[in-house]
């Protein structure tokens, strides 16, 4: 049925084929041909994997093909540009089970393999009615067109599958939906927290008559979350976190669609957003609502009735400025950042046991500075091993607070650290008791074993390193040898009582 | 530079590279030889480094106080410095790298060196000088050459008392250097040399230690045939020394020296000495026998079990014949009343071991000896008259 295409060969049966600049056997089109739609659905996701598919979507035509004998297969077709691209696709192709022709309009011949490198060329055209005849090696088929396949909506189809826990990360950037109901409290978290957020109301038409009225749901799109923050939102009910796919397209977070998306963004407008949810549903946001930052929808409190609290404003003498004093609120929140404690001199007695029952550990870690009438300690690693007096958590640094208050109006530490002024490298430290807080020197802080602990004054007793009783063996070493050992020797040869000065050199 | 210069240098070399490190341990420098020449410096110089010298005399105080108080030890001693100046050149005659043209001919000339440097010691006249003396002979028995062959992938260095560069045994993983080491202790030396040469060594070191006479009954293994010589029979004679030296010998453990005693007395019998040196000699080897008796610790109360020896027999028999007839040595008899069953069970047993024949000859010995009162013996004097 087929045959071998040469070398330097240029006349084809197949019509639409040529030799390219390689001298494979090329049409202007490549064909594959997959028994399933799940073949085909690994045909894209293997190869968006592997490279893009974007360069595949100009010319991409999927279509369901029937045989005269009523069986349905899927067909890929693309144009093929070159044998480059035609090896690519069908390398992939391969793997993924489909079978890969090359022609131009209606005849398809099977594409070059190991066999013959440069291609085939079919024997006799096959003479029927049909939209396209393919031609391999070990058969030649007549097929007609059943039905067109849209890529977009067989990507909208496949439902994605979760992430491996292992394999998650959190991107930089998300995007959230929200059901109303919680969207306003979102909001105000979102902002309470800092965390930079944009939000939007999408609505969608209701899809049912039952239907009280259109569907909404707040959008945010979020940057530098923190990953608690993160994981808050994914455990709420009606909240959905999505990880951006390009542009126009996201995933919900710890899930992947099966198709590379970001291979193929050409497939979504960028004015619309599509949300893949984990369930399967899309949702798609078109067109884009204007986003606002959160802190531009935090709610406030605003009374129509009450009295103008802006009268209006007099002569030029009048005084505009605003002086708001910190206060110490209670707070339900949990203690963090608790690294010191505040104990009265009162309690000297104890705080003196305290030292003696801790471990080195957390007394080498432990600054104390001495107070007029209490006494300061420090321990980064946490003051949980000094059980005793008054706790002070950090709200900024080198900024405490009792555990258990906050300092009202909420400000950032980076503003009340500049809100406190003339206190240099000290520590300051706000009592309920007290009006005004209370600066320690850093200076002040040292160690509790240079703090506290008293001198010790040695006694000198006069000590001698202990005479060993066998002192080691001695052994000889031989200096270095003369070729003349004797020469030089005075009195060499007087007897015993003979001065040297007999015998001079 | 004079030879009185030369004499002083070659002195402090002596005295820090060699005296120094043979009393308190390490390496004792083997430098040129000494000629006897030299001796009366070294016999009246102190080296100028004061520490080394303290040391130096520390460490021989430190010797002579093992076996007896001393109330003044000579320092520096000529006849202490006479044998610590032999023993160098003996030991320098050992040096391999003389085995060669025109410094072979040079050992002949050291070994006469030793032999009037021997002969200048003399024999020891007070117990400081005894004690002197052992101090610098007996750290010197214990002196040890170290012999290291150095084997590489390729090579074999021998380096016979001297060390061992550092670049030849550098790299060792890499050029596959092994080390064999081993110390070998002076009379061995001596012997080895004497197998492939005409020249006398042993007998030298011999001669040197019986110019220490302290020294000669506590290394008796040193000795081919050791004698009760006229220096042995003072020492003996001396109490403290006498003592200390029982008391020596009977922590090193009596049954090792039992037939060298027995000879020596025997010898000394034949001979027909004064019967003071006699009695000196059997009070000592009585003496020797109750120390040991009485300071015996655990599991070593039977010495002599199966001696063969006539000699070791002979010395067993000492004490049981001594305590059936005590003679003049009664008063050295006369102890607490918890130590005479002991020295009774040991006699008993000791008798058994000796034999007949063994107690006839000791008693017939112990006869002939007379209290050193009543007939002139020689004796040892606290210092120079």
């Amino acid at each position: 049925m087929l045959e071998r295409a040469a070398l330097h060969q240029t006349r084809f049966r197949t019509p639409g084929v040529s030799p390219d600049a390689r001298g494979v056997v090329l049409g202007q089109k490549g064909f594959v041909l997959f028994p399933s739609i799940d073949r085909l659905v690994a045909f894209l996701r293997a190869y968006g994997d592997e490279g893009s598919l974007d360069d595949l979507l100009p010319s991409l035509v999927l279509r369901r093909l029937v045989t005269p004998l009523k069986t349905r297969e899927i067909m890929l077709s693309v144009n093929a540009e070159s044998s480059y691209r035609m090896d690519r696709v069908a390398g992939v192709a391969k793997l993924a089970g489909g079978l890969v022709f090359t022609g131009t309009q209606r005849h398809f011949v099977k594409y070059r393999d190991s066999a013959s490198p440069l291609g085939y060329d079919v024997v006799d055209l096959l003479d029927r009615p049909a939209d396209v005849v393919l031609y391999h090696d070990t058969f030649q088929q007549a097929y007609s067109f059943d039905r067109d396949i849209e890529l977009k909506d067989l990507v909208f189809k496949l439902q994605p599958f979760r992430v491996p826990p292992r394999e998650r990360t959190t991107p930089e950037r998300l995007f959230a939906t929200a059901e109303v109901g919680v969207g306003g409290a979102l909001i105000s978290y979102l902002f309470r927290w800092q965390v930079p957020a944009r939000a939007a109301l999408a609505e969608w038409p209701s899809q049912s008559a039952f239907e009280d009225g259109a569907h909404r749901l707040y959008v945010f799109e979020l940057t530098e979350v923190p990953q608690r923050v993160v994981h808050l939102m994914e455990s709420l009910p009606g909240v959905h976190v999505f990880e951006p796919l390009g542009q126009a397209v996201a995933v919900e977070l710890g899930y992947r669609h099966p198709v590379a998306l970001d291979s193929c963004g050409s497939l979504f407008s960028d004015d619309a957003l599509h949300l893949f949810r984990g369930d399967g549903e899309v949702q798609i946001v078109h067109p884009l609502p204007p986003f606002a930052p959160v802190r531009s929808l935090v709610r406030t409190h605003l009374d129509l009735e009450d009295e103008a609290r802006a009268p209006e404003g007099g002569s030029v003498e009048a005084d505009l400025t605003m002086s708001l004093p910190l206060k110490l609120a209670q707070t339900s929140e949990p203690w963090r950042a608790v690294i010191a404690t505040v104990v009265p001199a009162t309690r000297r007695e104890w705080l003196a046991r305290m030292l003696y029952a801790l471990p080195a550990n957390t007394l080498g870690s432990l600054r104390v500075a001495v107070g007029e009438d209490r006494y300061y300690l420090l321990d980064r690693s946490g003051i949980e091993g000094v059980p005793i007096g008054t706790f002070y958590s950090e709200v900024a640094p080198k900024i405490y607070v009792p555990s258990g208050l906050v300092l009202v109006p909420a400000v950032s530490p980076a503003v009340l650290s500049a809100l406190v002024r003339d206190r240099g490298d000290g520590h300051v430290f706000f009592d309920p008791a007290r009006p005004e807080p209370t600066v320690v020197a850093d200076a002040a802080f040292g160690p509790v074993s240079r703090t506290v602990l008293r001198d010790i004054s040695a006694a000198p007793v006069h000590a001698d390193r202990p005479v060993d009783p066998e002192p080691p063996l001695p052994f000889l070493e031989y200096a270095e040898s003369r070729r003349f050992p004797l020469w030089g020797i005075p009195g060499k040869d007087a007897p015993v009582g003979g001065g040297a000065e007999e015998d001079s050199e | 530079m004079s030879d009185a210069a030369k004499v002083m240098a070659r002195f402090e070399e002596y005295a820090g590279g060699f005296l120094h490190p043979l009393m308190t341990g390490g390496a004792a420098s083997i430098g040129r030889p000494l000629p006897p020449s030299f001796l009366d410096t070294f016999a009246l110089a102190r080296p100028t480094e004061p520490v080394a010298d303290q040391e130096t005399f520390d460490a021989m105080h430190r010797v002579a106080a093992g076996v007896a108080p001393p109330r003044v030890l000579p320092y520096p001693d000529r006849g202490a410095q006479a044998l610590a100046m032999a023993v160098h050149n003996l030991v320098a005659v050992t040096d391999p790298k003389l085995d060669r043209t025109f410094a072979r001919r040079t050992r002949p000339v050291m070994l006469a060196w030793v032999d009037g440097l021997v002969a200048a010691a003399g024999l020891p006249e007070t117990r400081g000088e005894v004690l002197a003396r052992h101090a610098v002979v007996s750290r010197a028995a214990l002196l040890r050459r170290r012999d290291v062959v150095v084997t590489n992938w390729a090579y074999t260095y021998r380096f016979f008392g001297r060390p061992v560069p550092k670049n030849v045994v550098a790299m060792p993983k890499l050029r596959f250097v092994k080390q064999q080491k081993t110390e070998r202790a002076l009379l061995p030396l001596f012997e080895e040399l004497q197998a492939t040469t005409d020249l006398e060594l042993s007998g030298r070191f011999r001669a040197i230690l019986s110019r220490s006479p302290l020294t000669e009954i506590l290394r008796l293994d040193l000795c081919a045939r050791w004698r009760f010589g006229a220096a042995t029979l003072a020492v003996v004679s001396d109490s403290q020394l006498s003592y200390g030296l029982a008391r020596e010998l009977a922590r090193g453990g009596l049954p090792r020296d039992a037939a060298r005693f027995g000879a020596a007395l025997v010898d000394l019998a034949d001979e027909r000495p004064p019967a003071g040196a006699l009695f000196h000699a059997l009070a000592f080897l009585i003496d020797l026998m109750l120390v040991d008796t009485l300071d015996a610790r655990m599991n070593r109360d039977e010495p002599f079990g199966g001696v063969a020896d006539p000699d070791a027999r002979l010395f067993a028999a000492l004490l049981p014949t001594v305590l059936s007839s005590p003679g003049p040595f009664a008063s050295r008899l006369v102890m607490s009343d918890d130590d005479t069953p002991r020295i009774a069970r040991r006699a008993h047993r000791l008798a058994a071991v000796a034999g007949e024949d063994a107690r006839a000859r000791a008693l017939s010995i112990l006869k002939r000896a007379v209290p050193a009162t009543a007939v002139t013996g020689p004796t040892l004097g606290e210092a120079h008259p």
